[in-house]
């Protein structure tokens, strides 16, 4: 992709990102972006990727020669993505910090988000990196866990989400049996996904992942279960815009051999997020262009096509602007 | 960002990355240091990532990442099941001696360590 046409060098790094989003998954008909890219093509390229947690993705496909770099370019994506993968490593020993913490005290708890997703449900964990890690505790151990999580991190911002947080926010948790807390270990303040988003996310996570075993995150961590529900915790940016690595989460986690077609719709069916199950799965075929069908697939483009939107209560789409 | 305990440590992880000799003071200083002598393998618990050329690698010990490429990242691959340090000259084709540096580096780093000769 050139600067032609009047296309700036933003608009043309948001062209490409849906093909650096897409890269190595198969039955995707979109290509990496390309180059060779100008100065200011590659830098608002660069600067698109770390926004929507890309930077591995891009690095996989220019070192598989797919995106043409120069030297220094390829120097700057080198760091770019021991960056992002040193964040995430970071993340994971925090929450292991946290867990040896809380399981001092007996609190249960669960590793969520980025970090299960990429070792569970990716077919390359490497792509996916993830600059917190949520864990999930039960809401009356929430006082006492942010308590005692405070210090993890060595002086790291700690944010805590309890689900009061939560509550007033549309669908609301009600008709979950029981929501949990979230604890976010984080650099920097998280922004709160929707309601909406967590549901979704958390069915797809449950379904695909519950069975594929442990995290491997070492003894005191366990994998999902049925009892807990999941949160991705950071998939908005900043300013609110989607991130592309969820849409990745969610083909990677549609795709994975270990889900469950009927099994994921009957959760959803539970949670009161049909709709947006369909609607995330069918926009993220979109997005990345998937040309394998799918048995959820299918089914999420037929739900998008026929059903009537019936997301009125909160008036927002899962990848809406809050 | 930080790529460490702090965005210093982080370039400062980096720098060292680049190296793929041992730091100075952990060089052997002659006969005796039993490098040839043990079996290795990665240290317990420490948390590791591939990326495109190498692997990132965060010991439990410190605050900061290391990026290994090349060699160091061959190394720390093949030390997934622990090894002599003949057996992993052969296994990533170098001599000895220089397997040898490697590995104190790792050691230095404090993402390898020493273990019962493999009977392997």
């Amino acid at each position: 992709v050139r600067a032609v046409d009047g296309m700036t060098a933003a608009a043309i790094a948001a062209a490409s990102l849906p093909g650096v989003a897409a890269h190595g998954l198969a039955g995707s008909v979109l290509e990496s972006p390309g180059g060779p890219f100008e100065a200011h093509e590659w830098f608002a390229l660069l600067r698109a990727c770390r926004d929507h947690g890309l930077v591995s993705l891009l690095a996989a496909a220019a070192h598989r020669g797919g995106v043409v770099l120069s030297a220094v370019q390829a120097q700057e994506l080198a760091g770019a993505e021991r960056e992002v993968a040193a964040l995430a490593l970071h993340a994971e020993q925090r929450a292991l910090q946290a867990s040896v913490v809380l399981d001092g005290v007996d609190v249960e708890h669960r590793v969520l988000g980025g970090s299960p997703r990429s070792r569970l449900g990716y077919r390359d964990p490497a792509a996916r990196t993830f600059p917190s890690v949520a864990l999930l505790v039960p809401p009356d151990a929430l006082g006492l866990a942010r308590e005692l999580c405070r210090g993890v991190g060595r002086g790291r911002r700690v944010v805590v989400r309890s689900t009061l947080d939560l509550a007033d926010v549309s669908l609301g948790l009600d008709r979950m049996a029981d929501p949990g807390a979230l604890l976010v270990l984080a650099d920097r303040p998280v922004p709160t996904a929707t309601v909406e988003e967590h549901l979704v996310l958390a069915c797809l996570e449950l379904v695909s992942l519950a069975d594929a075993g442990p995290v491997d995150l070492g003894p005191e961590v366990g994998a999902l279960d049925g009892g807990l529900l999941a949160d991705g915790g950071e998939p908005f940016t900043a300013d609110g815009d989607c991130r592309l690595v969820v849409e990745r989460d969610v083909a990677e986690l549609t795709l994975s051999p270990a889900v469950d077609p009927d099994r994921v719709r009957q959760v959803a069916q539970g949670w009161g997020v049909l709709d947006l199950t369909a609607r995330a799965i069918a926009e993220t075929w979109r997005t990345l262009s998937l040309a394998d069908r799918t048995a959820l697939s299918v089914w999420a483009e037929r739900e998008v096509q026929h059903r009537p939107r019936r997301h009125a209560r909160s008036g927002r789409h899962p990848r809406s602007r809050r | 960002v930080a790529v460490g305990g702090t965005k210093a440590e982080g370039k400062a992880a980096n720098s060292r990355a680049d190296r793929t000799g041992p730091p100075a003071r952990s060089r052997p200083s002659g006969e005796g240091t039993g490098v040839d002598q043990e079996s290795w393998e990665r240290a317990l618990d420490v948390g590791w990532r591939r990326t495109a050329t190498g692997v990132v690698v965060l010991p439990t010990t410190g605050t900061a990442a290391y990026a290994l490429d090349g060699l160091p990242a061959r190394c720390w691959e093949a030390l997934g099941r622990p090894m002599s340090l003949d057996a992993l000259a052969d296994e990533v084709e170098i001599d000895g001696e220089r397997a040898g540096e490697v590995v104190l580096f790792l050691v230095a780093i404090g993402v390898v360590r020493a273990c019962a000769p493999s009977t392997a």
